[in-house]
Parts: C-alpha cells; structure tokens; sequence
C-alpha cells in the first residue's frame, strides 16, 4: 500500500471554506474541511497527475496567493508544517508545540518545564505526559507522528460515474465550454451504457481559475443515458447558470444517482413513444417544482382531495368522483355576496368581482363537514363552523359555478358565501 | 378508436376534430371555463390516455372535476409558467415530444401560433390553446386548424352543455354546435385508463 500524503492548506481570512474544499476536488478526491482557516487534501496517489508534489504545490500556489500550504505523511504533521514550518523542512520536530493543535492551557504548563518543542516533547516517557498532563498532548504527538490514527471527515467524494477533463489553457468562450461538455457527456454516456445504467441527476461542475466552482444540477424523469439530449440539456443552462469569470480550467460531469436501464435494440420497426425526453426538458426548464403529477389524496374537503407528486411517480388510478365536480377551483375561495330567500336556502343571486349573476337553478346542497380531527384550530380559515354547504349553480347566460356557504344560518357567526369553482 | 366514455357521441362530432396533428384555438368568455369543457370533451375523445400536459401561468385545474369531465388525471401532468411566453414554450416543448398540451394563455401572437403548428404537425401531437378573448381579434392568425368560441349553455345538472362557434377552420364551413359533456356516459363504469409507460 502506498503511504498516505496529506496536504493541508491554510488561508487566512477566508471564510467560505466548503466552497474552497469543492474547489479543490479537482486535485483529489478527498478533500475536508479544516475550521476555522483550512482544507486538509488526501493527496495519495494524486500527485503524479499534476507533476509531483512541487508541482501541485506551486499549481495550487499560482490560485491561492496567500495561502500557506505543507505536505507531510500526517494529516496532524501537515497541519503543523503548514502554520509553523518554514519552507523546505519537513521536520515536525523543531516546531513549537503549538503546531501539534494543543490548547493553550497544556502549552503554558510544558513550559514551565522547559519544553517548548515537538521534538522535546517526544522525548518525555509516555506515561507520565499522559499522567501529568492529560490524554491531549500524548495523542496528538502520536498523530502527528503517524503512531495514533485519526479521523479527518472528508467531504462527500465524487460519485463513481464522472468524466473529468482539464485544459491548458482556461477556457470561457461559450463554444469551447459546449464542446466540452459534448465531450464529456458522450464519454459518461459510454461508460453507462457498458454498465446497463441511466443516470436520473447529472451534475456538471467547472472548476474556475479564481477558486470558484459553479455547478450545473440536471434531474430526469426516467433514466436516461441519451448522449445528444444531456448536452443539449446542459447546453440550455449553461448561458445562463455559468458565469466563466476569468476562465475554467476544468469540467467534470458527474451522475451522483443512477438507476439500472436495459439496453434496446435499435432497429426500423415503430417503437412506442418515448415521452421522458419532453418531460426532461420541462423538468430541467421549469424545475421540478414547477411540473408535477397529481395523485388523490383522502380528504373530503375539495382542496385538500389532491395532492401534487413528482413526475417521477408511478401514476396511480384515481377514483371516479361520487358528485359533480368543477373543472377550475379558485384558489382561495373568493368571497361572495349572495342573496338567499330562505336562510340555509341556496342562492337566487349573487355578486362576484363587480358583476351581478341572477341564478336559474341550483342543486344542493352537498354538505361537507371538515375533518376537524387532523388539522389545528386556524381561525383565517373560511368555516368557523367547519361545514360547508356546497351548491351546483346556473346563471342566466348558463355559466356554471360552484358556490358554498359557510357557516348556519343560526351558527356562531353570519352566514358566508363563496365562490369556489366553474364548471363551464 | 379508443374506448373511452365518449365514443357514443363520437359520430356526432365534426370530422376534423378527429385529425390528429393538429392545435386548436378555443375561446370563452372570461369568468367562465367552457372552454376547459370543451378541451377534456376533445381529449377523452381524440387523445385518449396518452400523457398530456397542462400548462398555465394560474394552475387551478381540479383533477377530480378533469376526471368527472371524462379525463383521467393519471395521465395528466400540470406545469406552472411565469408568463405566457414560457407557457407557450412549455406547450411547444411537449407537442414536439408526442405529447397532448393544453396551454391557458391571453395574449398569443402569430409567430407563437405557427410555432405550435409546426410543432404539433412534428410531434403528431393534440395542441389546445384556451383563452379568453373576443370572437374577433387583430392576431387571428390560420395557422391552427379549428378556432372556437365556446359559450355555456343551459343544461342539466349531471349534463353541463357548451356551445361552440367554429370561427375559422380548415376545410369546414363555420356554424354552431351544440356539445353535451357528459352525454352517452354510463356514470357507473369505472374509468380504466392506463397511465404512462416510460416517465412513470
């Protein structure tokens, strides 16, 4: 097994470190966040790619012009290097003792005893540091020195379907980021197909030279491997997701979630219609939530008898309605004026948004009583009374309306009409 | 043809309604939804269950009133748009992919009109465009196959009634006709339409 190597970067005064640790995913795929003022990177086996470790140093030097940066066997020892070292020693143990990340109450106690550096503090016998001054300085030495493991919490790596590719030259013209793209979706998608997989999400990243890294974020209705459609879908957010700044010095194009889809034979005969490809574009146009399905939901009360699902969902059968329902349903009710001979009588007449409708029938009422078990008591809410006489209405030029009242004619308050749909 | 409550009355309707790649225009007067009558009568008819998109900056079709119509919502999917730009765009994107769209716009310009042609006529899809305007306006364009002005009409509770004024269409002669939405229904039968194969 190779041995590990760790960088750690520190930046003084920089605060959006998870941004910076995204960043650095171009280099290596585990990288952490190191609060308050670091990235700690797994480099192993990583270096080579961006010639060696000087290399990738001077590279990440070239972006990040303040940092300080150290590579060492430890993530404890990088640490140290990296805000204590000077350049060109890799030896931990002339640092002082605040490079092994101690607190500064155990700091001042070796002190008075005269020791002041790592390499001191490694000559002590173990159990009496352990003894005299608590489990934190024994335990760090023994990182820092690769005796003890540690734990580093790296953040989530990149999914196994990506397709990455870096340029010599940062690129910001549209055309060039396209092709790219073009590139790499055909590449993901060959690897996919070997796999008998479609992706269902698709994140496009790019890796900016000024340590920003801008995404673009595609979701699909079905599982989808389509190398032609994922550009194009890309294509379509790219102008006006992705600002290129100074320029992008690389892509990477992952499939975070991916769904087994089974190879189909290409040949003349008529196939069935394939209506993902629309809903993906929608989906990728609208958001996902600006499109959805419907599916029935228990609740007698109208507004509440459907709920709003992702096109992902399986469609499910819907029930066929007991009572005459309208094919728009204002939502909010709208409030009403209406004029009823016989209080609980449906209406003769009624007044909505300035004009007067005089009524040639109505049928009614239904009753529906809300289900007061479920929901908390909401006084905005139309029924105090938590019933609503519903009624089928006509007017004399025969639009047809859906009208309640809420609340009884000797109830707790007054009587209220609403309009709450058309039936035509 | 597909079974669907409405085959009954499906002699009774004008040929042309029938022809499938093909985006009608129909009108309403405003505070009324005929012309969402008309639109399920011609889906359950026409379209059957094939997936349609409904699209409209105000999304306030009911699913249950859609399945009373004679539609069934499992086929339906509802989109929201922010203007009627992209609601038109919406229906464009889905008449080009095969499926039915019904897109509620107010102002519609010819460009627009002859853009959901062509995409009707590539997708062999059902274009519905609802709106509520004059008979008569300065946009009229030809490129839709039929235009309607669709008014309520006095009918029975269980039966609600449309007349429809065919305004303009493509080798038929204007005239009136009388639409009953739910005539020759048995309200017993259940409704069995299947829902989508692949976006499921």
């Amino acid at each position: 097994m190779q041995k590990r190597r760790f960088l750690s970067l520190a930046c003084a005064g920089r605060d959006d470190l998870a941004n910076l640790a995204l960043w650095c995913q171009a280099f290596t795929p585990l990288t952490a966040l190191d609060p308050p003022d670091g990235v700690m990177l797994d480099i192993t086996g990583c270096a080579h790619l961006f010639g060696g470790e000087a290399g990738l140093m001077a590279r990440l030097a070239a972006r990040l012009p303040n940092a300080r940066m150290a590579v060492a066997d430890t993530a404890a020892a990088a640490w140290g290097l990296a805000r204590y070292g000077k350049p060109g020693s890799p030896d931990i143990l002339l640092l002082p003792l605040a490079a092994l990340r101690l607190a500064p109450e155990p700091i001042a106690r070796l002190r008075r005893i005269g020791i002041r550096t790592i390499g001191q503090l490694a000559r002590l016998p173990r159990a009496g540091l352990v003894a005299g001054y608590g489990q934190a300085p024994a335990l760090r030495l023994a990182q820092a020195l690769g005796e003890a493991p540690e734990v580093i919490r790296f953040i989530t790596a990149p999914p196994e379907w990506r397709e990455a590719e870096p340029f010599m030259e940062p690129l910001w013209l549209p055309a060039q980021l396209q092709a790219a793209l073009t590139k790499l979706a055909a590449r993901l998608c060959a690897r996919l197909t070997a796999a008998t997989l479609g992706a269902t999400a698709l994140t496009a990243r790019f890796y900016r030279v000024d340590r920003a890294c801008p995404a673009i974020h595609l979701a699909f209705a079905a599982p989808c491997r389509d190398e032609a459609q994922i550009a194009k879908l890309l294509i379509e957010k790219l102008a006006q997701e992705i600002d290129p700044g100074f320029g992008i010095e690389a892509v990477a194009l992952e499939a975070p979630l991916t769904e087994p889809l089974a190879l189909v034979q290409q040949d003349m005969s008529a196939k069935p219609p394939d209506y993902a490809r629309p809903l993906n574009t929608l989906l990728n146009r609208l958001g996902s939530t600006r499109i959805w399905r419907v599916a029935p939901h228990a609740s007698h009360i109208p507004e509440f008898a459907t709920e709003r699902v992702t096109v992902k969902a399986r469609p499910v059968a819907w029930p066929k309605p007991h009572h005459p329902r309208p094919l728009r349903l204002l939502n909010p009710p709208v409030l009403i004026t209406a004029i009823a001979p016989v209080p609980d009588d449906p209406p003769v007449q009624f007044t909505w948004d300035g004009k007067t409708h005089r009524l040639r029938w109505a049928t009614g009422p239904e009753r529906i009583a809300r289900d007061w078990w479920a929901h908390p008591h909401d006084p905005t809410r139309p029924e105090a009374e938590k019933i609503r006489d519903y009624y089928q209405v006509e007017d004399m030029e025969a639009a047809r309306f859906w009208l309640f009242r809420a609340g009884l004619h000797e109830g707790v308050a007054v009587p209220r009409w609403y309009l709450h749909g058309l039936f035509a | 043809m597909f079974s669907t409550p409405h085959s009954a009355i499906a002699p009774a309707f004008p040929a042309f309604l029938h022809a499938c790649p093909a985006v009608h225009e129909l009108r309403a007067p405003a505070g009324t939804a005929a012309h969402a009558g008309l639109a399920a009568l011609l889906l359950g008819l026409v379209w059957g269950p094939r997936p349609v998109l409904w699209v409209s900056t105000v999304p306030d079709w009911y699913p249950p009133g859609l399945a009373w119509a004679g539609v069934d919502p499992a086929c339906c999917l509802f989109a929201q748009a922010r203007d009627d730009a992209e609601a038109l765009g919406a229906a464009e994107v889905a008449l080009r992919g095969g499926m039915a769209g019904v897109v509620a716009c107010e102002a519609l310009s010819r460009l627009a009109a002859k853009r959901l042609a062509l995409a009707a006529k590539q997708g062999g899809g059902l274009g519905l465009v609802l709106r509520h305007a004059a008979a008569q306006t300065r946009e009229d364009s030809t490129a839709f196959a039929s235009r309607w002005m669709v008014h309520p009409a006095p009918g029975s509770p269980h039966a609600p009634a449309l007349r429809a004024e065919l305004l303009y269409a493509k080798g038929a002669m204007p005239g009136t006709y009388l639409f009953t939405l739910k005539e020759g229904w048995d309200a017993e039968a259940p409704l069995s339409l299947p829902g989508l194969r692949r976006a499921g």
